[in-house]
């Protein structure tokens, strides 16, 4: 388990900006992360993270079942990523485009491959690319997509082996 | 050669996360920026609804901040001053017998199993399913009840009460309040009138002796420890979960899962998939244990045996001598999808590594959805012999209710498309360790908790919550012992959600709520003819309900405005002396302070000592002046454990105590610790023990109230 934020904690952020604030730090990276490679935008995905943020914190106290926390805050990042993308769909924004400003801060990898890579991603499927995400760029375990995904776990393996081989095809190939 | 899984990995560690989404930063932006809501109902717009997964309780929160009622007063709640008072915005109306209430028959409820008669035909349902595309999220579960291959069910034997009849020791302590009486439930807190048990978080059970004011640390138990010299699983690297324990005799059983924290290393899972040794890498996962350990002399306890059972725990039992355990399994490996041989190999749970016999899986209908529960009974003797096992279809949201004499397994089937659930409840009889299945039903809704069922006389019913949200709606079934209806309400408290419920042999009292709680008392004396007698509205809801005494039903649970909207928890005392009128007979509330835990046995209900205890945090309004703008926040103040003395006429708060011994964690900047201390109460004798879970335990004298002495954790 990668995350294991516990049910009192989740509890006590309802009502106390500490808790809040300890269960912020928990998730944040990661619900960055998620934005920015779902959209492959710094700002956007700066500014999405802002307003799920405020969603939770304003919404928390009605959130009965604590145990699905991290699936509801996941529910809500995800439909305002996909948002944002009908958005680039409609304004007929694509990777290829100048406007599309790919700029991952990133020095440790190679170029040319980081190139690549990042293309590949973009041409898997929102939830290709969904899976891909939590699983190699989150780190969740395939307990935790299970949940934040609410598939079965059948289903978690064999999109991410399906995922993972498209792209590594689709490096190939270049 | 390149593997881009590590590419993604390097990219992630690289990313740097813009400041404006740190937390100093963030937090001071929310403070400033944002009010929070305080909880409401659904009467807004609900912009998202969430399809849960794993727990299907309705969950909806809006973006929108609607002007809260804020409805939270300023009373400046401090620490030991608690405000009480008698409600006097109560909504009072009785019911005659119910003629506003449904009584449709319904149109399900009896399922019939089919049991499977060789391993072959187990694995090839099994591959059948596994080649089937599982498509995500919509799991529009068709629901279909077979007449064909059913299994003659035995006759409900009119078994000896399989009641715990042996004398529980002649001492005067506490006895966990289970839901039935000779019924265990597994705790975390267990005496036995000489020493104390209690497991935290840590792993670790402590056993002290207790002896009026004196308390002596005897012993400890490193269950990870012994768990990992057991050799079940090579990893280092584990997590324990579901962790409980039970004392019978002179033994001391604990129930657990454990889990590997795995690292998804895609060549080994997807090269390796067809090696056969790699099958116990995945198996091993997800497993059950249950150690015993002889308590004779507890300076010295000794582990006597251990077991296994595939599965996650999903709940478990003592009585007549048994332990019985439920846990709730994957049908195979998913990983090894399409590979028959590997499939071959784990689709049979395994109880020790020993696969059930074909004939004690029953299913409906076995699905890509489906999941076993496996039902696995031990004798407590020397040795824990295994008994017997009965393995069923179910999905992942399983709950439990144990009678006398009949296991009941409940499992909810969701579908998504419209927002709905229905609860598949299967009765498996026990005794002395022998469990046959006897029947199964479909209840058309879900179902809040184990108080929620009751079986009496044989017959077993039920309060659920059907619908969805708005049109949410409540229902009572009777059930006979095949587990056909006889008897039903339908259309109680449209709109709202059950949120506690207790039988109490002919009558049940339950609570729904969505702005104000309707108590509702239910006669169910005739089976065929159950109807509503009367029912009370007023603010808040409890989400436990105990009988009292004769006259009394106590409600434990929160405090709301007329609106909805929390403040506070609250202590009912309800006149039920007379069903056709229920009464409130005292309302204990304390503005901002919340009782910790959500596991009923958190709190010592004590009808005998006429005394509850329970953790309790209480919250302080805090005001932060910004740019001439006053905003408001509660933090905690502080975490006590509270005894309240209970006389039937009055709730008080008598006591509370505080940890500070040097097992307290210390708060600063950077560690977070307020939210470690949870406390776990049970008498013996005259003297009331308060744990500290993993740190420490106090003996209070309950004449006076007063600490004597005080024992931290080693």
């Amino acid at each position: 388990m990668k995350l294991k934020i516990e049910k009192a904690l989740i509890r006590k952020a309802k009502y106390d900006d500490e808790a809040f604030s300890q269960v912020y730090e928990m998730i944040y990276r990661d619900l960055y992360k998620y934005a920015l490679y779902m959209l492959g935008n710094q700002h956007d995905a700066e500014d999405i993270v802002s307003e799920v943020v405020i969603d939770i914190y304003k919404g928390l106290i009605n959130l009965q079942n604590e145990s699905a926390f991290l699936k509801w805050v996941y529910t809500i990042l995800s439909a305002k990523c996909k948002r944002k993308r009908m958005e680039y769909l409609n304004k007929h924004i694509s990777i290829d485009d100048e406007e599309m400003k790919m700029d991952f801060p990133n020095q440790e990898v190679d170029l040319d491959i980081r190139q690549d890579l990042i293309k590949a991603l973009y041409h898997l499927s929102e939830d290709e690319r969904e899976i891909l995400i939590l699983f190699y760029i989150n780190g969740y375990k395939s307990r935790e997509i299970e949940e934040i995904l609410n598939i079965k776990s059948s289903t978690v393996r064999s999109k991410q082996k399906r995922a993972l081989e498209k792209l590594k095809n689709m490096m190939e190939v270049g | 050669m390149r593997k881009p899984e590590d590419d993604l990995r390097k990219i992630a560690e690289n990313t740097d996360i813009p400041e404006s989404l740190k937390p100093e930063n963030m937090m001071k932006m929310l403070k400033n920026e944002v009010k929070r809501e305080t909880m409401q109902d659904d009467h807004r717009e609900e912009e998202h609804k969430m399809k849960s997964g794993k727990n299907r309780k309705k969950i909806a929160y809006t973006a929108l901040a609607v002007a809260a009622a804020a409805a939270i007063v300023t009373t400046g709640v401090f620490y030991g001053k608690d405000i009480f008072r008698i409600s006097n915005s109560t909504n009072i109306t009785t019911g005659a017998k119910n003629e506003s209430y449904g009584k449709k028959k319904s149109d399900l409820s009896t399922i019939s199993l089919k049991k499977y008669s060789d391993r072959d035909e187990i694995v090839e349902k099994i591959y059948e399913i596994s080649k089937l595309d599982h498509t995500e999220g919509g799991d529009d579960i068709t629901y279909e009840a077979t007449k064909e291959n059913t299994i003659t069910t035995d006759n409900v034997a009119e078994s000896t009460n399989a009641m715990d009849e042996e004398g529980k020791g002649s001492g005067d302590y506490y006895n966990n309040n289970d839901q039935v009486e000779g019924v265990k439930e597994a705790d975390l807190v267990i005496t036995d009138g000489k020493a104390i048990y209690s497991l935290g978080e840590s792993c670790d059970i402590v056993i002290t002796k207790v002896d009026g004011a004196q308390v002596l640390q005897a012993s400890k138990i490193n269950l990870m420890e012994d768990f990992k010299k057991s050799g079940y699983i090579e990893e280092e690297e584990l997590n324990m979960f579901g962790q409980k324990i039970y004392l019978h005799e002179d033994k001391l059983i604990a129930v657990f899962s454990v889990y590997k924290i795995i690292d998804w290393q895609d060549d080994v899972m997807y090269e390796n998939a067809n090696a056969v040794a790699d099958i116990a890498f995945y198996t091993q996962n997800d497993c059950t244990y249950v150690f015993s350990y002889d308590i004779k002399n507890p300076e010295k306890p000794e582990l006597s045996d251990t077991h296994k059972i595939e599965g996650e725990l999903v709940s478990s039992r003592v009585s007549d001598g048994y332990v019985y355990v439920i846990t709730n399994r994957n049908l195979y490996d998913y990983v090894f999808e399409s590979n028959k041989k590997a499939i071959e190999e784990t689709c049979i749970p395994r109880i020790d590594d020993k696969e059930v016999a074909p004939d004690s899986i029953y299913y409906d209908d076995l699905n890509a959805q489906s999941r076993y529960e496996v039902v696995a009974s031990f004798e407590i003797g020397d040795k824990l012999n295994p008994a017997d096992t009965i393995s069923t279809a179910c999905t992942y949201d399983n709950q439990t209710y144990v009678s006398g004499k009949n296991i009941y397994t409940i499992s909810e089937h969701y579908n998504y498309v419209n927002n709905t659930s229905n609860s598949e409840i299967h009765k498996i009889s026990y005794e002395k360790g022998k469990l046959t299945f006897e029947a199964s039903a479909k209840v058309d809704g879900y179902i809040n908790d184990q108080f929620s069922l009751d079986e009496y006389e044989d017959y077993l019913r039920v309060v659920y919550t059907s619908g969805n949200w708005d049109r949410a709606s409540n229902e009572l079934v009777i059930l006979n012992s095949d587990m056909e209806e006889t008897g039903k309400i339908t259309g109680i408290a449209d709109g709202e959600q059950i949120k506690s419920a207790r039988f109490v042999k002919d009558t049940v009292y339950f609570i729904t709520f969505k702005r104000t709680d309707p108590l509702f008392i239910a006669d169910l004396s005739d089976v065929t003819n159950p109807y509503i007698v009367s029912e009370i509205k007023m603010p808040g809801f409890s989400d436990y309900l105990h009988k009292w005494d004769e006259d009394t039903l106590l409600g434990i649970g929160y405090d709301a405005t007329e609106d909805g909207v929390t403040t506070g928890f609250k202590i009912s005392l309800y006149d039920v002396s007379n069903p056709e009128k229920i009464d409130i007979q005292f309302d204990y509330t304390s503005e901002n302070a919340y009782r910790d835990g959500d596991d009923y046995k958190d709190m010592m209900i004590a009808p005998d000592k006429s005394i509850i205890g329970m953790t309790v945090t209480s919250y302080e309004k805090k005001y932060e002046t910004v740019d001439g703008e006053v905003y408001d926040y509660i933090e905690p103040a502080a975490t006590a454990y509270h005894i309240y003395k209970i006389d039937g006429q009055t709730v008080e708060d008598t006591f509370s105590y505080e940890y500070t011994g040097k097992n307290l964690t210390v708060k600063n900047e950077e560690e977070y610790n307020i939210y470690d201390i949870f406390y776990r109460g049970l008498y013996v004798g005259d003297y009331l023990y308060i744990v500290t879970m993993d740190k420490g335990i106090a003996a209070i004298d309950m004449k006076d109230y007063t600490v004597v002495s005080e024992m931290d954790f080693n």
